[in-house]
């Protein structure tokens, strides 16, 4: 199965999970009702609620996450007894449950974004779901029951990262365009938090000449981001032409300040104001900042004046600015924050991802291909430069070729992307995997932004979750088998990513009971994996372990009792072209270390030769290089120390003319297990080898794995060793050759 | 120019660009022949930067000619925006101090 078939698979199985997920919510609502103080409901309530969001964000259905996250949150209060449940919060929660069934049916439906409905409902929802998330008093002043009340969702977590005051002035045109300012709103509280918003209605203009499809609100906006300042930048590319975007930080200069508060003429006071409050930027620096340059925005401040608490000074000089802001950030509480609603437009979403741009893979295989013909293209070119013998030419030709190579490399290197994306979903595997094992376990990541090829950072995803819910299962001891091995009971488990002479490591380590090797050698011996009293070295018997059908486990958890073992993982490593290792220290714990290429599109390649034509075996399936000898020469096995060894002769199978030279030399290769050789002519030693897949007309050729360009333009073939081990099997079959002395 | 001591209005479906010509001559007119406007806004269903601006123009206006505008009832829609802008269903800023400085100017204008 693809891992994309494994993904539908699994999706579906989530889809079916959710449905009864969410009717438990409801049976639990319904019981709520009846009574509310029912802790048991309560419980199962969040349980589902939570559980379909972890799943939803597992299969990335941000629309679900985003939204299940408030129902979730609202819980949470509703367990913590923050909040009773009452009869009107039951009938807000029960059609929020249906919005969550809804928004998974259509994706089970195959709609990839919300419906305009969808969105509608879903931001209804929220608005009367927000009274209850607030943990912060009310204003006190007289605002009426029915405002909008303060809202904090994502609570806890929130004092970190950067303060950035953003001055948002939309196009005219904006709203005609289609560019909602709430959007970029909306969007922007997903990268961090809101902290203060103020909208200027004062650049509306006067009733005649108002015209009802231009954008005349102003947003200042303090916010606070673990995001740099470029990701937020981003979030405003589509409108920074149009209109006056600003994003102002605590190293920006304190004239940038000044000069964002004299833009804004008259209404500089307000502004600065935002700037105080929000603490994007102190009292001191912004008097000094004004005073430095001599702004004095004129500052109309008639409309105010009559308000006591702040003075007013008439002339509207720099100091007024300063004064009002002071006054207007000492009597504020900082509003909270209004958590993110569903973008409206998938535009918003693909915005800014870490200020990367999202191509299309497959767009970037065809720049990988295109400049694998260039490099033919180019070798060609040297071979008619060297014709002709001018040397300027053969030099600058040679300087295009070094470019070429430059280009080669970068545009490898555009399929690398940092594996901490892969690493982030763990925390909810092992928040959700610990918890239902009864143990408490923290998750400590590290080296997420060590760089890997995309397609493996796809595949490595789940042979890690194994690995994870197996440390998590097998590895993590019982918190009372922790408190007797006097460690702490809280359990640890690290992942960590670096990179290595070419290669990414992944190491997957716990700090539970290391792999008891005495039980491992029995449990083999058993098995009839080892002969008994064979003498094994530690790693050897820990590598037992990745054995089909091997499993010291005694108790079969529902956990481990998916089918999947750990020979499953060892396979899927092997097919990314990675190795796996254990080191274990009993008592001390496990580390599992998964060894992959940096990249699928290079490999190590062993260049044969057959006839005139060039193969290339990856390098990790060569075993070794051996003559062939006289005796094989009309058959098709040999001896080789002692054992049969059939193998295949690729001038036959592969149909190519010419005499067989007098020595051949057999490449034995190997795939999950078995030896195969292949007989070719000639060796003719390594080469990097860059893998351009074949065209898809050749699509059914066996045993062809794709194609490379050497360095002297050539073409050559990539032999799918994998595909020839099974084909020389398949031949055995039928006639299973007896046993040979040799 | 009657002058009906309060009229009620109701807004319903998309308060948005595609409508906003239309919202603002009925907004205005409705203000115009009236001391008291109710903006009933249960109906409605979207709510984006020109509905939201047409509201506050409306407010200035009422503001200027002495006369009040209520929005009530607002709908989840445009208590969303509402609180995306930060500001109460009487259209002020939330932050209170903002709020303070202008308490008694309100959408009253002045009273």
């Amino acid at each position: 199965m693809t891992f994309e078939d494994e993904m539908t698979a699994a999706l579906a199985t989530f889809m079916l999970e959710a449905v009864e997920l969410l009717s438990e919510m409801e049976t639990g609502l319904l019981a709520l009702e009846q009574d509310s103080s029912d802790l048991e409901s309560i419980n199962s309530v969040f349980r589902a609620a939570h559980t379909v969001k972890g799943s939803a964000g597992l299969f990335g259905l941000d629309p679900v996450v985003r939204f299940t996250h408030v129902v979730e949150s609202v819980l949470d209060r509703m367990r913590d007894l923050e909040i009773s449940a009452t009869a009107a919060l039951i009938g807000v929660l029960l059609p929020c449950a249906d919005h969550i069934g809804d928004l998974i049916e259509s994706i089970a439906a195959g709609q990839a974004v919300e419906t305009p409905a969808q969105l509608a409902t879903g931001d209804a929802l929220l608005a009367r779901l927000t009274p209850y998330l607030s943990a912060v008093p009310k204003p006190s002043e007289e605002l009426q029951p029915s405002d909008p009340p303060p809202v904090e969702v994502a609570a806890g977590d929130e004092t970190t990262g950067q303060l950035l005051h953003l001055s948002l002035r939309f196009g005219v045109e904006s709203l005609r365009n289609g560019m909602d300012p709430f959007s970029f709103i909306r969007y922007l509280s997903t990268l961090g938090e809101v902290v203060a918003l103020t909208t200027l209605p004062d650049l509306i203009p006067d009733v005649e000449e108002m015209d009802p499809e231009q954008c005349y609100l102003v947003f200042q906006v303090t916010f606070r981001t673990e995001e740099s300042i470029e990701a937020v930048a981003g979030v405003f590319d589509f409108v920074r032409e149009d209109g006056d975007i600003r994003i102002l930080s605590a190293e920006s200069n304190a004239l940038e300040y000044a000069d964002l508060i004299e833009s804004f003429g008259q209404h500089g006071r307000v502004v600065a104001a935002t700037l105080v409050d929000g603490g994007a930027i102190g009292m001191s620096d912004l008097r000094r900042a004004v005073s430095a340059q001599g702004v004095a925005p004129s500052i109309d401040v008639d409309e105010v004046s009559e308000e006591p608490p702040i003075p007013q000074p008439r002339s509207g000089t720099a100091g007024s600015v300063v004064e009002a802001a002071s006054a207007g950030a000492g009597s504020e509480a900082i509003p909270p924050e209004f958590e993110a609603t569903p973008a409206r437009r998938a535009t918003d979403r693909g915005l800014t991802e870490n200020q990367t741009i999202r191509v299309d893979a497959s767009r970037l295989d065809r720049l990988i291909d295109a400049v694998g013909e260039l490099v033919i293209a180019g070798a060609g070119a040297e071979l008619q430069a060297a014709l002709t013998r001018d040397e300027a030419l053969q030099a600058a030709l040679g300087e295009v070729m070094r470019l070429v190579e430059e280009v080669r490399d970068g545009a490898l290197q555009l399929r690398m992307v940092p594996i901490g994306t892969t690493f982030s979903r763990f925390q909810r595997i092992v928040r959700d995997v610990s918890a239902t094992l009864g143990k408490d376990v923290t998750l400590t990541v590290t080296g997420g932004d060590t760089e890997v090829d995309k397609a493996l950072v796809e595949q490595i995803g789940d042979p890690l979750t194994h690995l994870v819910r197996n440390a998590l299962d097998h590895g993590i001891e019982s918190a009372e088998a922790r408190a007797a091995a006097g460690k702490p009971a809280r359990g640890s488990l690290r992942l960590n990513a670096f990179h290595d002479s070419g290669s990414i490591v992944i190491e997957v380590q716990d700090d539970g009971g290391g792999i008891d090797a005495d039980r491992v050698l029995a449990k083999a011996i058993e098995r009839g994996l080892v002969e008994p009293g064979a003498s094994l070295s530690e790693k050897d018997i820990y590598a037992l372990i990745f054995e089909p059908g091997f499993s010291t486990a005694t108790t079969v958890s529902n956990l481990s009792g998916r089918g999947v073992g750990m020979d499953v993982v060892k396979r899927n490593v092997a097919a990314l072209r990675g190795t796996i290792d254990v080191e274990s220290r009993a008592g001390q714990g496990t580390t599992l270390r998964i060894r992959l290429p940096l990249t699928l599109a290079i490999i190590d390649g062993f260049l044969i030769g057959i006839g005139g034509a060039t193969f290339v075996i990856p390098l990790d399936r060569v075993v070794e290089c051996v003559e062939l000898p006289a005796e094989s020469a009309h058959r098709d096995y040999m001896g080789l120390r002692g054992e049969v060894l059939s193998f295949v002769r690729l001038r036959s199978l592969f149909a190519i003319p010419g005499e067989r030279p007098r020595r051949e030399n057999v490449v034995v290769v190997e795939y999950a297990g078995t030896k195969t050789g292949l007989v070719v002519d000639a060796l003719r030693g390594e080469f990097q080898t860059v893998i351009k897949p074949l065209d898809p007309m050749f699509g059914n050729v066996q045993g062809i794995g794709g194609s490379t360009i050497l360095g002297n333009g050539d073409v050559a073939l990539i032999i799918d060793v994998a595909t020839l081990v099974r084909f020389a099997e398949e031949r055995q079959r039928p006639a299973q050759p007896r046993p040979v002395t040799v | 120019m009657s002058a009906a001591s309060t009229t009620g209005l109701r807004l319903d479906g998309d308060v948005t660009v595609q409508f906003a010509a239309e919202h603002k001559t009925l907004l205005l007119s409705a203000l115009e022949a009236t001391q008291a406007l109710e903006l009933d806004l249960s109906g409605v269903i979207e709510l984006d930067a020109a509905g939201l601006q047409l509201l506050l123009l409306l407010k200035r206006e009422a503001q200027n000619l002495g006369k009040t505008v209520r929005f009530e009832a607002p709908s989840g829609a445009v208590l969303e925006i509402l609180a995306l802008a930060r500001l109460d269903t009487r259209l002020e800023p939330l932050p209170v101090s903002t709020a303070t400085q202008r308490t008694g100017i309100d959408a009253q204008g002045g009273a």
